[in-house]
């Protein structure tokens, strides 16, 4: 599990990182509540502060292709499923802490208006894979670093606005909140409003499953990159 | 013994210089050199190893199966090693 | 190799069939307002087409997943039916139509399929279909270049071969002739010779001998002879460099007669060493430098002038062929020298190395080539 325990330590080398993907997103804990939201306002932008964090997360992988780092793993005895694999696991861990350490703080600062902790964490960490997935995809795309900085943030930022991350999907146009539900991002929000909602778990599973789904496309996606 | 009669009358010419030779005899082919021998009973004789009709190295190998006693030099400008080394192995004593 | 194929391929072409159908799909859930359970379907459907681009290789029985998942939504969602279409394609692209006979089953259940539906199903089978040949076709003319590739570097392999066993044969002929003139020389010429020498010095003790008397006539005969056999040798020499002497022009009087008689440009030729100790197989070269060096001066850089030095030093001869004036570069449409020389320049390289030199070409203002050749022996050196 080298390139685990390298991507764990290349992830905190960056203090920004260190700031941005730990620090900060602790602090959405302590945010109130906002009359007609649901939930706390930090819990409903949380999605919004993953996916970011996912983002920031994968640049080094994004780095890597453009820098020939992933050329270059060609000719180790490392196969770039393996080195990508290992890599995404060591993220998806820094999320799952980051999740689990935001319900927990939630859970005592915000008391009973966190629904379903436990199943709030498994929606947060589905939608972490989901995160990653998105930004290793978007990365793949890309040859020249700056540009896809740019798009993906661009296009993660509509993602959020869209999915309805950042405000409820029903002051949406109709439409708009039509073309939300093709976003993993609604299906966040959808899992999370069930729970809130006390809905049927049913209902739940199949948002989750649909989260999982998207994670495996966008998977499938980023992790075709060719070496010449 | 020479095919080449300049040679050998020049090698006569030079040879009775000395005054502890004798020549005894002259030939131009293997064959007279054989009847020389047979006539004269030279004690040594000069042979030339290109020669019609029998050459030098037959005839040295005759001369010593019939009068070993007679020694054979060889003489010649050629730069042959086989030639050489079939005169020694046929009894020339040089 | 290139980082990127921007050219579209059967599989491109594939990949662009199966979005196309996801993305009608797609709308046809958002225009119906279908819920979570459809778009699961057609996002395992998306699933399973992107895994077949991602892995290439996936055994063709893996389409019953397909096509079971398309059963399966039908029963909730009549359009999903649309969703049989990428089974279909993907059957038809890997040339197990077999596997494509369920969906018969699944559109019987369903009833007499609409003109869409029908129509979404013969482009999915033509693109797939289409798909196959092409790649099919890739795949045979990419052998085809194997093969040539192979045969070609046969070839080149067989030519250096060959030019080497030339140059080889040239030395030991070279080696065989000097031998036989020293043979020639030695028996005949050498032989002839020595009868002088000892026919003088038998006159000269004959001479002594008669100390001023006259003689038997013995010595002057002796004399005479010698004489004879002088001349004798001498014209056996003469005989022998006769038939040494080379026909035609060679060496030295060849490369200035190439110079004199090229007429697009003048050469100014000079030459410094001695040329003598350059051997025939490297004139074979050199000779064939110069007029490659010569043409294409003038072909692709319009040269008017040259000037050529052969430098034969210690160890090494040395041609350098430079253009002086020229016109302009773009002369009947011939344009600068291709990147690494021509076929002809490659072929020069090629017997350069063969004896151990080396060719290079600048062509990036005006035309320059400088060949360098080994030599044997060393000047001066003992034989």
């Amino acid at each position: 599990m080298t390139v685990f325990r390298f991507a764990l330590r290349r992830a905190f080398r960056d203090p920004l990182n260190l700031l941005l993907v730990c620090a900060l997103p602790l602090g959405a804990a302590f945010l109130p509540s906002v009359e007609g939201l649901g939930l706390p306002l930090g819990f409903q932008m949380y999605g919004a502060i993953v996916l970011f964090d996912a983002f920031l997360l994968l640049r080094s992988v994004v780095d890597d292709g453009v820098s020939g780092v992933f050329q270059r793993i060609g000719a180790a005895p490392l196969t770039p499923l393996r080195y990508l694999g290992e890599t995404l696991l060591a993220y998806a861990l820094i999320l799952f802490v980051q999740n689990a350490a935001m319900v927990g703080l939630g859970t005592l600062v915000q008391g009973g208006r966190l629904p379903a902790p436990p199943l709030l964490l498994l929606a947060y960490t589905v939608f972490s894979l989901t995160s990653l997935s998105i930004s290793l995809a978007g990365g793949a795309l890309f040859r020249d670093r700056d540009t896809a900085y740019q798009s993906l943030s661009a296009f993660l930022m509509v993602l959020a606005m869209i999915g309805g991350l950042f405000w409820p999907l029903e002051i949406m146009p109709p439409f708009l909140g039509r073309i939300a539900t093709i976003t993993p991002c609604y299906w966040l929000v959808e899992a999370v409003d069930t729970l809130r909602r006390n809905g049927p778990l049913g209902h739940y599973a199949l948002s989750l499953a649909v989260m999982v789904l998207f994670s495996i496309a966008f998977l499938l996606v980023g992790s075709r990159r060719r070496l010449v | 013994m020479d095919d080449d009669t300049l040679v050998a009358r020049s090698l006569k010419v030079l040879l009775a210089k000395e005054t502890d030779l004798e020549i005894v005899g002259l030939a131009h082919d293997g064959e007279q050199a054989l009847a020389a021998c047979e006539r004269d009973r030279p004690e040594a004789v000069l042979m030339d190893i290109r020669m019609p009709r029998m050459d030098g190295i037959e005839a040295t190998r005759r001369i010593k199966a019939v009068w070993p006693s007679i020694h054979v030099v060889m003489l010649t400008t050629f730069h042959d090693d086989r030639s050489i080394r079939e005169a020694l192995q046929a009894g020339a004593e040089g | 190799m290139r980082s990127h194929s921007k050219e579209l391929t059967p599989a491109a072409m594939i990949l662009a069939g199966r979005l196309l159908g996801l993305s009608l799909l797609l709308l046809l859930w958002l225009r119906e307002g279908r819920g979570a359970e459809e778009l699961l379907f057609v996002l395992f459907l998306a699933v399973l087409g992107l895994s077949r681009w991602r892995f290439e290789r996936q055994p063709s029985w893996t389409l019953l997943f397909d096509e079971a998942a398309c059963l399966a939504a039908t029963t909730l969602w009549p359009s999903a039916a649309l969703g049989l279409a990428l089974p279909l394609l993907e059957a038809a692209y890997a040339g197990s139509l077999r596997f494509a006979l369920p969906l018969l089953a699944i559109i019987a259940l369903q009833g007499a399929p609409g003109l869409p539906l029908l129509a979404a199903f013969a482009a999915a089978l033509l693109l797939g279909l289409g798909g196959r040949s092409w790649s099919r076709g890739l795949e045979s003319l990419r052998l085809e270049a194997d093969g040539e590739r192979r045969e070609r570097l046969d070839l080149e392999s067989l030519k250096s071969e060959l030019v080497s066993d030339n140059l080889n044969s040239a030395r030991m002929a070279g080696a065989a002739e000097r031998g036989r003139i020293a043979r020639e020389l030695h028996d005949h010429v050498g032989y002839a010779l020595t009868a002088a020498h000892l026919a003088l010095q038998a006159f000269g003790i004959l001479r002594q001998a008669e100390n001023g008397q006259a003689g038997d006539g013995q010595a002057e005969e002796l004399l005479a002879e010698a004489g004879a056999r002088v001349e004798q040798g001498l014209a056996l020499l003469r005989s022998t460099l006769r038939g040494l002497a080379p026909e035609g022009e060679e060496g030295l009087e060849s490369f200035e007669e190439i110079c004199r008689r090229f007429a697009p440009a003048r050469v100014d030729l000079e030459v410094r060493g001695d040329t003598d100790r350059i051997p025939v197989f490297a004139w074979a070269v050199l000779a064939p430098c110069l007029k490659e060096a010569l043409s294409n001066g003038t072909r692709h850089g319009g040269a008017r002038s040259f000037a050529v030095s052969l430098d034969v030093g210690p160890s090494i001869v040395r041609l350098a062929v430079r253009s002086g004036e020229t016109e302009a570069i773009a002369k009947a449409g011939e344009g600068p020298v291709p990147a690494g020389g021509g076929q002809g320049l490659r072929n020069l390289r090629r017997r350069a190395r063969a004896v151990g030199g080396n060719v290079n070409v600048e062509a990036a203002a005006g035309f320059r080539l400088v060949c360098v050749l080994p030599l044997d022996e060393p000047a001066g050196a003992p034989s």
